[in-house]
């Protein structure tokens, strides 16, 4: 370093000295992060609030769906962009043969365990392979819970919607070796969409002879986070949405739209596929019911490699959210190992906002599997027990044989 | 996995500081950097299993400052002016001398004050200070280098009127 910037570093050095109080700056990030999470859920169930009155509005005076030159409304089947099989490599879900593929916007989520959105074979096409796929149908969403995310897939914060959904997550690896994520959701609410922003104002465009909008911000700027959104309706009735994650490094915005509407080209949306999941939850209140569940595969991993599901449970008129992720090798934390009927593992509370709390229940089964059950905890609602009874009694099926796994996890 | 609390104890104080030579009000760089920490908390998950969550933190940092900026139509008022030909000739002319070069930073483009402070404060070497600012490093290196042009010739300028102030006396 020369003298003069040896000048240049002593100067800042001494600009940048003095005490920094920490137990302030903590506290005060902590709060402020904690108001923008709940700000963001406001603004999720305040759309959905909106969108389930104006469900019932719509539904009372006949209105409309949507606007612009979408298809005819009397339209009975939600159009799939040439037809082809599931994933190969995927076992399971299996198909279920007795199922009513789409026809009305009102299925759409209304079976908690059966899926209608899937991914056209895409092996070959500018997106490459995908590596990892998650669908839900339901109540339920999954949303960032960053306390109890890890990196092992496990589902985080399940977020209650009010109007019925189904979304689809994908990762995928392009041929290139770029990776990206997105997420397609369905709905019959075009509002239920606007949780979804990146800032750019959509600019409408024809695809394939369907008008679409679509917002693609600067892929080098960051925090943009969809880069990407197309959304278009497939039906009369029906929205569908696409949300790209952040770009690969050297992306640009004309790479990004290719990408989104190569997905859009493989969407369809008449699949008729059960949510199976891998467990049983017995002795649970004869007034819970199920309102979502949420699977993940990965369509080159083993059959018999455990696939991540949770379900979300609906008690009387209170809705509570528990997530049930099985794994073979999730992480169960060493220090404060309880037993839940015979089963070893943690439970660990976290406070969220308000009186809402977080349970955090990892129990292992066997040598090799681990259930993990996380659930937001309205104590005035269903206690702490109960939540770790229920963890407690979990039965696991074969993991050797998907075809014998509970389409309904309640029994 | 670093907790967020971890974090923040660990690394709030060089953030902190890292911010007071970014932006001029130093109750503001405290400001900055708990609205930078405060947007890091929501997404901790994610930004704490990446190879270094440094690095993203202070990206943030800087980006956070660069959105301040925009949002003031006016921009940082930056005092350009020094405190005057004589303001180093009393007992404390080092400590002048560190302010006056401190001013003159403080007049560089944000970039290139982002770039020094980095470079200078925070020890970083080009390839670690474009990771950081999402740039490459001839971007940074050209950066560097102008801003140190610009702060050779205003210092020496500075020094040729300190002397001619003196002459006058």
């Amino acid at each position: 370093m020369t003298e003069f910037e040896d000048a240049i570093a002593t100067a800042l050095a001494d600009r940048a000295d003095g005490d920094v109080r920490m137990d302030t700056l903590l506290t005060g990030a902590r709060e402020r992060g904690v108001r923008y999470r709940q700000r963001r859920r406001v603004v999720r169930v305040w759309a959905a609030s909106v969108t389930a009155v104006l469900l019932a509005a719509g539904v009372a005076t006949g209105l409309r769906w949507g606007s612009g030159p979408g298809p005819d409304r009397t339209a009975p089947v939600a159009d799939s962009p040439s037809p082809s099989p599931s994933p190969a490599a995927t076992a399971f879900p299996a198909t279920d043969p007795t199922a009513a593929k789409l026809t009305t916007p009102r299925q759409i989520g209304t079976k908690p365990f059966l899926f209608h959105l899937d991914l056209a074979e895409i092996t070959g096409s500018t997106l490459g392979t995908i590596t990892k796929m998650s669908r839900m149908s339901g109540l339920a969403g999954i949303s960032e819970m960053p306390e109890l995310a890890d990196m092992s897939g496990v589902p985080e914060l399940i977020d209650m919607h009010r109007t019925p959904s189904e979304t689809l997550e994908a990762e995928f690896t392009e041929p290139g070796g770029a990776t990206g994520h997105f997420q397609i959701e369905l709905t019959a609410l075009k509002m239920n969409l606007l949780h979804q922003s990146n800032g750019v104002d959509p600019r409408e465009r024809m695809v394939d002879g369907r008008p679409v909008a679509l917002s693609v911000a600067d892929p080098t700027a960051d925090h943009v986070d969809p880069v990407g959104l197309l959304r278009w309706q497939p039906a009369s009735g029906m929205w569908a949405q696409i949300a790209l994650d952040a770009a690969a490094p050297g992306d640009t915005a004309t790479k990004v739209e290719e990408r989104l509407i190569a997905i859009m080209r493989n969407v369809r949306f008449d699949a008729v596929d059960r949510c199976t999941t891998g467990f049983w939850l017995p002795q649970m209140p004869r007034n819970v019911t199920m309102v979502g569940c949420t699977q993940t595969i990965v369509p080159d991993a083993p059959v018999s490699t455990p696939v991540n599901s949770s379900v979300t449970l609906q008690a009387g008129i209170h809705r509570l959210s528990i997530g049930v992720a099985v794994s073979s090798d999730a992480p169960i934390a060493s220090s404060g190992e309880m037993t839940f009927h015979g089963h070893s593992g943690t439970a660990e509370e976290h406070a969220l906002a308000g009186t809402t709390r977080y349970l955090d229940i990892q129990a292992r089964y066997g040598t090799e599997h681990v259930a993990r059950l996380t659930g937001s905890i309205a104590y005035d609602v269903i206690d702490k027990d109960s939540l770790i009874a229920i963890v407690g009694n979990l039965e696991l099926a074969s993991w050797a044989d998907p075809a014998s796994w509970p389409s309904s996890p309640l029994r | 996995m670093v907790t967020f609390d971890e974090y923040v104890m660990v690394r709030g104080p060089r953030l902190v500081r890292l911010a007071r030579l970014l932006i001029r009000d130093r109750h503001l760089a405290e400001d900055l950097v708990q609205e930078v920490l405060a947007k890091a908390f929501v997404r901790w998950a994610k930004i704490s299993a990446l190879d270094d969550p440094d690095v993203y933190v202070r990206r943030m940092l800087i980006n956070q400052h660069a959105s301040y900026r925009r949002k003031r139509s006016s921009g940082e008022i930056v005092t350009a002016a020094w405190d005057g030909p004589g303001a180093s000739t009393d007992a404390n002319g080092r400590s002048a001398e560190r302010d006056a070069m401190w001013r003159l930073i403080l007049d560089l483009p944000p970039k290139q004050r982002a770039v020094v402070a980095l470079r200078f404060y925070e020890d970083l070497d080009d390839t670690a200070i474009a990771e950081v600012l999402g740039c490459s490093a001839v971007t940074v290196r050209t950066q560097r280098m102008r801003a140190l042009k610009t702060l050779r010739r205003r210092m020496t300028a500075r020094s040729a009127e300190t002397v001619t102030a003196k002459e006058h006396e």
